[in-house]
């Protein structure tokens, strides 16, 4: 596999993925970068074949996720008052200023409010369209796992547009009383 | 119920602001390449921990890498404080794993190239010259950590040198695996310096004694068995790798330097686990019983031979005797003067002699009518100055049934004064209460264990002693209460007072303040011990091992006494890990050639 094919197979899930961490998107396409080029050039110290993608999908991950971590360490020490949580989507909407749309805003937010596993199979497998194969392949799962994950995300989205409480939402309001 | 999901178009719609321009994306990716292969050509350690720079201060990477050495080194930032501190902690393994491989290999491989007349001349003598000024610039710390490693080990602190290996040796492997990652070190300098390191050791725990002073179940030179087999398995894969890297049959002075050096270490390994490859159970202890035939040094083989027989009859494996019993034909046939008293009482102890043979006994009358003839009237009763000769007077009268009641009395008196004279002095041997108690037994005046017990307990705490030296270990029962004054070396215990003191403990019980574990210890099977002494040992630690309201070493004690072996076996996979995960040669190439 060349650069550029490693580069086109992973950029849209690789990005997703960060981005569902809780890097606004601008960092998150930065962080990418860096752990494409990180990976590349030690591959050879990734264990077992490189040239498999279930392999190198879980090493570029391993790889992802100490940039992002060394992203995030960094980020703190300039600014201990902000927060990474609230509102992933919400930062990103204001930065790149997509096209005003109340229905699409209200989807965002519903994104950025989902379950983890939820919300990181969505931004990876939309985000550029996918296949299922390559999301699994980063996640070092399998197919069906991400497929079942899309499915309760897209219906869990409804619930959330719909304005419906969830099961575990209900369960947390029990609780308070 | 129709299920109701937001649409794919919908989700595409909303992310689709997000997506980047590929081009754009990997141009910035090419960027990061190639800035970072410049930044690599430049300094390999750039943008490592600040630890990972600390410690390659003190590793020449030029060694390493297997190549000539680079500009790299005078470029490493010296880092500071916690860092540099851990950098410190790596030093000892650094030297010993390391450089010391490194020095003895860069020679090797420098005469092996001229002789070949090949190439990679330069990269060896570069490699030695960076190994040569590393010596000389930490020599002293090398010198004082070497000198402190023999220390550690002949004082017989090993766990806490293997402890200071083993962080030492951890933090070490980070830092390999580290540069591992940047294309540094490969496999076969790795190999070479842990088989250099591991041979030291090894060196060390074997000559040194180390573990005689403690208290261990397991023979402490597996430990170094442990080190040595860790070198013979280094051994094999790192000539199994010379001879993948090369593609061709590997040349004859490596077979031969192999072909030595399995010639020493498989013998060596062997002769270290022969206490657990030849153990000496009840059926081997039988057999050795049985095989008595020859008495080379006369009551002194007898008694080695007493303590297992004795035992084996005890414990119902019914030997077969006839070889002693042939041995022992033999000495009451001696056409000297006298008997061996010694020799008698032995057989009589352990039943070879049979009431009917007991006329053969050419010293008998004569023995018994001076140890019969009673006292002037109204003095003490006398102790008796030569218990073995009274022992075997005493034992035939009784199977002879040749004792009155009143003879019997007056034994029981004069073997009571006995007993009383020799406590108060300083002859007293664990032997002469063992007698004395037996033969009261004997006679049908049993000694009264609960009026003795405590005396008993306070000699045997007396006996007992941690001292080692001597070729013996610590734990066991000293021979005389005091050793000759003046003498530097503490009295160490031996193999039969404390077989002595094993037996009175069946009968008076184990005195409190005496740890088991210390005997244990000292009868543990060992190399030390070779032929006689070997049986003996395995017979009392039967014994040790059968005595009543006693509970055998838990698998907690286990592990803690064998800690030192345990922390051997860890460095020594340590070794294989950092060898194993350390790349190939033709890997590293592969990540210059980026």
């Amino acid at each position: 596999m060349d650069l550029t094919a490693f580069i086109n197979a992973y950029r849209g899930p690789l990005i997703g993925l960060i981005a569902s961490w809780g890097a606004p998107w601008g960092d998150a396409v930065e962080i990418a970068q860096d752990s494409f080029s990180e990976a590349w050039l030690n591959r050879e110290a990734c264990r077992g074949d490189w040239n498999d993608p279930e392999v190198f999908g879980r090493w570029l991950r391993g790889v992802a996720l100490n940039q992002y971590r060394n992203w995030a360490r960094s980020r703190r020490r300039r600014a201990r008052t902000l927060t990474l949580e609230p509102a992933i989507l919400e930062q990103t909407v204001s930065a790149v200023d997509p096209e005003p749309d109340p229905q699409l805003d209200a989807l965002r937010q519903a994104i950025a409010r989902l379950p983890s596993k939820q919300r990181e199979v969505v931004l990876m497998h939309y985000l550029e369209e996918t296949s299922v194969k390559e999301v699994a392949a980063l996640l070092s799962v399998s197919a069906k796992t991400v497929e079942g994950r899309l499915y309760q995300a897209r219906r869990h989205l409804r619930r959330l547009l719909d304005g419906e409480l969830s099961v575990a939402q209900i369960g947390r309001m029990l609780l308070c009383l | 119920m129709p299920v109701n999901l937001v649409s794919e178009e919908e989700l595409r719609a909303a992310l689709r602001p997000y997506r980047v321009d590929p081009a754009t994306f990997e141009a910035g990716v090419r960027t990061r390449l190639e800035a970072a292969q410049r930044q690599r050509a430049d300094d390999p350690l750039a943008g490592r921990s600040p630890f990972l720079r600390s410690a390659a201060a003190f590793l020449p990477l030029a060694l390493l890498a297997g190549c000539k050495a680079s500009p790299t080194e005078s470029k490493l930032a010296p880092a500071a404080g916690g860092y540099k501190l851990l950098s410190y902690l790596a030093f000892p393994a650094i030297s010993l794993f390391v450089l010391l491989g490194a020095t003895v290999f860069s020679v090797m491989q420098i005469r092996r190239i001229r002789a070949g007349n090949d190439s990679g001349l330069d990269d060896q003598q570069a490699i030695h010259e960076v190994t040569r000024q590393w010596w000389s610039q930490h020599k002293w710390a090398a010198v004082g950590l070497f000198a402190a490693t023999l220390t550690l080990a002949v004082i017989g602190a090993t766990w806490l040198l293997f402890l200071f290996y083993i962080m030492s040796f951890g933090i070490l492997l980070s830092v390999l695996a580290a540069f591992a990652k940047l294309g540094l070190g490969n496999r076969q300098v790795i190999g070479q310096s842990c088989l250099m390191g591991l041979l030291f050791l090894g060196q060390v725990a074997g000559f040194s004694g180390i573990g005689h002073q403690e208290i261990h179940f397991l023979d402490q030179t597996l430990v170094a068995a442990v080190f040595f087999g860790g070198v013979l398995i280094l051994m094999a894969l790192l000539f199994s790798l010379s001879r993948i890297e090369r593609e061709q049959l590997t040349t004859g002075p490596q077979w031969v330097s192999a072909g030595v050096g399995a010639f020493i270490l498989i013998p060596l390994l062997l002769w270290m686990l022969s206490p657990m490859l030849w153990p000496a159970g009840p059926l081997q202890i039988k057999g050795f019983v049985e095989s008595f035939d020859n008495a080379p040094h006369q009551e002194a083989s007898w008694h080695q031979w007493e303590i297992p027989a004795r035992w084996a009859i005890e414990s119902k494996l019914k030997p077969d005797l006839t070889l002693p019993r042939r041995l022992l034909d033999k000495e009451i046939a001696t056409k000297s003067n006298t008997q061996n008293p010694f020799i008698l009482g032995i057989a009589m102890r352990v039943g070879l002699l049979p009431a009917e043979r007991l006329g053969e006994l050419r010293d008998y009358p004569l023995s018994r009518k001076y140890l019969l003839t009673p006292p002037p009237k109204g003095s003490r009763p006398l102790p008796l100055t030569f218990l073995p000769s009274a022992d075997f007077v005493i034992r035939a009268a009784v199977l002879r049934n040749d004792l009155s009641a009143e003879e019997r009395d007056m034994l029981e008196q004069q073997l009571h004064a006995t007993l009383d004279d020799q406590a108060a002095g300083q002859t007293l041997q664990m032997e002469t209460i063992l007698r004395v108690t037996q033969l009261l037994e004997v006679i049908d005046r049993p000694i009264n264990r609960n009026q003795y017990r405590e005396r008993v307990h306070n000699w045997l705490r007396e006996f007992h002693t941690t001292n080692s030296g001597g070729f013996q270990l610590a734990g066991g029962f000293k021979t005389y209460r005091n050793w000759p004054a003046g003498s530097w070396l503490q009295q160490p215990g031996a193999l039969e007072p404390t077989s002595h003191a094993i037996e009175l403990m069946q009968i008076y019980g184990v005195p409190e303040g005496i740890d088991l574990n210390w005997v244990r210890s000292f009868l543990k099977p060992t190399t030390m011990r070779i032929s006689n002494d070997k049986w003996m040992a395995a017979a009392i630690r039967e014994r040790l091992n059968h005595l009543s309201d006693t509970t055998p070493p838990t698998w907690l004690e286990f592990l803690h006494y064998e800690r030192s072996l345990l922390a051997a076996a860890v460095l020594v996979g340590l070794c294989f890990y950092a060898t194993i995960s350390s790349p190939k040669r033709a890997a590293i190439d592969s990540v210059e050639s980026l």
